[in-house]
């Protein structure tokens, strides 16, 4: 995560109480699904896309940090469905726990995809406290998408 | 570009993790193996027992060495220790074969009478004996009953008509038919027994006899040709001379025959 306070136009100073807030939200509405969504990895990307949605005509600022949340949440989206129907069909078909291969090629899958989740509630939780406080936080490659996605010239 | 870059250096970093994630053997750390294998040899007890309680069994020693002489070859050419089965012949007159838990395989009365020859037993035991080689056995009893029941080793009886009336699925059948070839091949008895015995059971599948084994698994016309396909891509070189003559055979027929009559 990089960390890049002052280098784009939006200073702390210039973001009003309800554009923290707001972006701040985007981050918490991910976590918030999250949770309330789980075992399902589609609430959290749902969240994050309706709440983009309804932000979209919103200042850059707000505008930015709700496709930075996301984008975060379809990149792990991909990742937890395949966990999500994965473990569906061990339920279903537990037989296929048989095979070692089978078996360890699963529970890899497994502990990567959360490990991959432990990184992104961090991440989102500081994301969300650091944006409340009016700082822009631009993650690692998620940061170049929303630049990539929105324009520059609407972020900087 | 740089967005690209990072986008691969992402996607080069999870697959480093899931790569060194998978080559820790989390089955052996959490000893899953052991305690499979644990449950399956509790299982195999349970049934046993169930079994001795139902049938009576035909284990004098001529019988075992007959069945001795006909299964041991087949296991010794694949590599399998003879000691890790266990080979059982019950009195009954349905047509039937099955695998249990535990390594343990039982022929009926009836399936002995029903064969012509010794080499149609082989092909039969060849495709039992892939059922416990692939684990066939647990598969579809954690699949049918659950680890919870088959933990708690209630329902035994309901597990051992399970095994005895009961084939495995579609798929599973078909891997131990054509894994059987392989075994009778390598063990230099025709493969094409295999076919012979689907043909005879075929042939008689719409009679008055009890043919348990073929009724409950896919359609003998079915398995013929998949069988008949695998056959032929398979190098078959030298064919032994039977493990039992036919007189051999005939005598052995005869004599579980009178075993059968006996009362226990």
């Amino acid at each position: 995560m990089e960390h890049q306070e002052r280098i784009i136009a939006f200073s702390p100073r210039e973001i009003t109480e309800d554009e923290r807030e707001y972006a701040s939200n985007s981050y918490l509405m991910s976590l918030f699904a999250l949770f309330v969504g789980l075992p399902l990895p589609i609430f959290n990307l749902m969240a994050t896309v309706i709440f983009y949605l309804g932000k979209r005509k919103s200042t850059p600022f707000v505008k930015w940090h709700c496709m930075q949340a996301l984008i975060s949440q379809l990149f792990i989206f991909f990742f937890n469905t395949v966990a999500f129907w994965w473990t569906i069909t061990y339920l279903f078909f537990p037989e296929r726990f048989a095979s070692d291969y089978s078996f360890n090629s699963y529970f890899s899958y497994i502990l990567l995809v959360l490990f991959i989740n432990g990184i992104e509630i961090v991440s989102t939780i500081y994301t969300a406290v650091q944006t409340r406080k009016g700082i822009h936080v631009r993650w690692f490659l998620f940061a170049e998408l929303t630049d990539q996605i929105l324009g520059h010239e609407n972020t900087r | 570009m740089k967005t690209l870059g990072k986008f691969l250096f992402v996607l080069a970093a999870i697959a480093a993790v899931y790569f060194i994630l998978f080559q820790v053997n989390w089955e052996k750390l959490f000893k899953l193996e052991e305690k499979q294998e644990r449950l399956e040899e509790k299982l195999g007890k349970l049934i046993n027992d169930e079994l001795k309680a139902s049938y009576g069994f035909i284990d004098d020693d001529s019988s075992k060495q007959v069945l001795d002489s006909i299964f041991s070859p087949l296991l010794e050419a694949n590599g399998i220790a003879r000691k890790k089965y266990k080979l059982m012949l019950i009195k009954d007159s349905e047509v039937n074969a099955f695998a249990l838990p535990n390594n343990q395989i039982v022929l009926t009365s009836g399936i002995i009478n029903f064969l012509d020859s010794a080499d149609y037993l082989s092909a039969v035991l060849a495709h039992e004996l892939a059922h416990c080689e692939k684990k066939h056995v647990m598969k579809s009893l954690i699949t049918n009953f659950g680890l919870d029941v088959l933990l708690s080793g209630s329902g035994a009886s309901e597990v051992t008509n399970f095994l005895t009336g009961q084939a495995f699925s579609r798929k599973l059948e078909q891997e131990a038919d054509e894994q059987a070839v392989d075994y009778l091949t390598k063990a230099d008895i025709d493969p094409k027994n295999l076919i012979h015995v689907m043909e005879l059971f075929d042939l008689y599948l719409t009679g008055d006899l009890d043919l348990t084994w073929a009724s409950t698994h896919p359609a003998p016309k079915d398995r013929k040709a998949y069988l008949q396909q695998k056959i032929n891509n398979t190098a078959v070189e030298d064919i032994a001379k039977p493990s039992l003559s036919q007189e051999q055979w005939e005598k052995f027929q005869e004599h579980v025959e009178k075993q059968d009559g006996e009362v226990d």
